[in-house]
């Protein structure tokens, strides 16, 4: 049989042709059916058959039987600890599951102290337990040795012991240089290279990303004069560093004088626009070690202006809900059903990767770093695109 | 299920989420908000901010279907622009043909997946063309493009614009467009 080959360079997830070779199915938690269907809904429109669906209630029904999943989906309101106890338990079946948690809910406040991310992309938790598994030492006495002044270091929240530890080295650090510390024990949320947290001024979104232990801190939703309305910089002399926003600012804030907090601003409307890029500049070189966790494409653009941070682009995919839910705040829980299923092509892509299926992936350096930039051969079956004009044609 | 998708893109109020609707088997996902905009305001009442998204069953027998994605118009949006592209056969580029403001912005539309490298096949489509006379000239780019005048709510337009540019990438002639 013939097969005419058309190749043409493209950018493609190519989940219609992964979705083939899904080792195993996709499963899809939730609190609520409604909500698991519209995941479930994105995962036909697809072509993915192959999904499993359960609530939080039938995870803990004895007949549940867990299996091996190519990936998992969790939609929650509160990562519970039934929930983690969840994770932890997909996690000792599947140490490498890849595993999304979204929690379309905003300002969740769980244990007194602890904000609950928007949104949580558990998508790396490999890499955390690399990080955890390789030195967190290392992060630990950089900070020390003044390498990096401001430095995370990330933790598998299923593994308590190795959080312990971190923890414990954590809080070694002398008062002084507490500001260049997390405080991990108040984040045992942050599993994963970044948070989605929540103003709990004004209930919008502000971020805080963890990236090769760096750091980036960024408030998409408000003007100048909106965050100098809310925030009183004038009196802040906070030096801890929380996933509350606002302390997290303040901490900004006190960390260099002269710096006005303002300026740490990156309005989402505008991007990265002139005066935020200058505005990143003013820090002296190696003072803080802030990645930019943005869209490779914006980081490519923008690379040769900013010159003193470490740039680092997020696989493809991290994105795509990021600027959507933070440009579309409001709108968010509309767009979540169709964005989720854009969203599954890179989780896929992940799987694809980690099942070591054969690929025509390519990497480009476009920004300075390995991007995850795809060019891909699709291949048509003879017939099939005579039928798609056919069909056409008869319409 | 073997799915391939066509990527339908233009200017605000040009008719992308009609061209979709017209020949999509299922009613289309859409993602309309209220217009906030104060120069687009009684224009229309709702605009797409992050995608529309149809489909046509090509063959039962071979789960083969056909993707048809519309993007946000404004250059606002732009980011779903790139993220929308992916994977795409071919592009629909439909312009308001009796606003010229919507006519001049092809090249806008052109320019950005030509900078992303992007290189399929592309058909532009000048809507509205039954509707009025004052069609804008869209000048030399029609040498480069297949340039039809369509009705977005005729079926049988919109088919024509889809055969165009499927022929187009049958033929793989669209590689060395110059625009």
């Amino acid at each position: 049989m013939q097969f005419v080959i058309l190749t043409i360079k493209i950018i493609w997830l190519e989940y219609h042709i992964t979705m083939k070779k899904l080792p195993d199915p996709i499963l899809l938690i939730g609190s609520e059916k409604v909500e698991i269907e519209i995941v479930a809904i994105a995962c036909k429109a697809l072509g993915y058959d192959q999904y499993e669906t359960a609530t939080v209630s039938d995870i803990k029904s004895d007949s549940f039987k867990l299996k091996h999943y190519s990936f998992a989906i969790i939609l929650e309101k509160f990562f519970t600890d039934q929930l983690k106890d969840f994770v932890k338990l997909l996690r000792n079946r599947q140490s490498n599951l890849p595993i999304i948690f979204f929690s379309k809910y905003s300002t969740v406040k769980i244990e007194n102290t602890i904000r609950l991310p928007s949104i949580t992309l558990v998508r790396n938790m490999e890499y955390a337990i690399k990080k955890l598994d390789s030195s967190p030492q290392e992060d630990v006495e950089a900070a020390q040795n003044g390498t990096t002044k401001l430095s995370a270091i990330i933790a598998d929240i299923t593994d308590e012991e190795k959080l312990k530890t971190v923890i414990k080295k954590t809080k070694q650090q002398p008062a002084t240089k507490s500001a260049t510390i997390l405080d991990l024990e108040r984040k045992q949320h942050l599993y994963d290279t970044f948070v989605f947290a929540t103003n709990n001024v004004t209930g919008d979104y502000v971020s805080l990303f963890f990236h090769e232990g760096y750091v980036f801190l960024v408030d998409f939703s408000k003007t100048e004069d909106q965050i100098n309305q809310i925030y009183n910089w004038q009196d802040v002399t906070y030096n801890t560093l929380s996933i509350d926003d606002q302390q997290v600012i303040r901490f900004l804030r006190k960390s260099k004088t002269g710096w006005r907090k303002s300026e740490f601003i990156w309005n989402a409307s505008k991007y990265l626009t002139t005066d935020t890029i200058k505005a990143l500049n003013i820090f002296p070189e190696g003072s803080f070690k802030i990645s930019l966790v943005a869209p490779s494409f914006i980081i490519s653009r923008y690379q040769t202006r900013i010159k003193h941070f470490s740039l680092a682009s997020l696989a493809s995919g991290d994105w795509t809900l990021q600027s959507l839910q933070y440009r579309f705040p409001t709108h968010f829980d509309e767009i979540l059903k169709v964005v989720t299923a854009l969203y599954f092509g890179n989780i896929v892509d992940i799987v694809k990767r980690k099942s070591s299926i054969s690929s025509n992936y390519k990497t480009s350096k476009t920004d300075g770093t390995e991007t995850a930039i795809k060019y891909k051969t699709v291949v048509i079956k003879e017939g099939f695109l005579a039928k798609i004009i056919n069909k056409i044609r008869g319409l | 299920m073997p799915a391939y998708k066509i990527l339908v893109t233009g200017p605000f109020n040009s008719g992308k989420t009609t061209f979709i609707k017209t020949v999509s088997d299922i009613a289309p996902v859409k993602t309309e908000k209220i217009v906030t905009e104060k120069e687009y305001i009684g224009i229309k009442e709702k605009t797409t901010v992050a995608m529309d998204f149809g489909m046509i069953a090509i063959d039962k027998k071979d789960n083969l279907v056909l993707h048809l994605y519309g993007t946000p118009g404004q250059t606002r949006f732009d980011f779903m622009w790139d993220i929308l592209i992916d994977g795409a056969l071919g592009i629909v580029i439909l312009a308001d043909s009796t606003d010229k403001k919507s006519v001049n912005a092809i090249p806008v539309y052109l320019n950005f997946y030509k900078s992303k490298g992007v290189d399929i096949p592309i058909v532009i489509g000048l809507t509205r063309a039954d509707k009025n006379d004052s069609i804008y000239d869209i000048g030399n780019i029609a040498q480069s493009f297949p340039v039809l005048k369509i009705n977005a709510e005729d079926k049988e337009d919109v088919k024509k614009t889809l055969l165009t540019l499927l022929e187009r990438f049958s033929e793989q002639s669209y590689g060395n467009a110059k625009y």
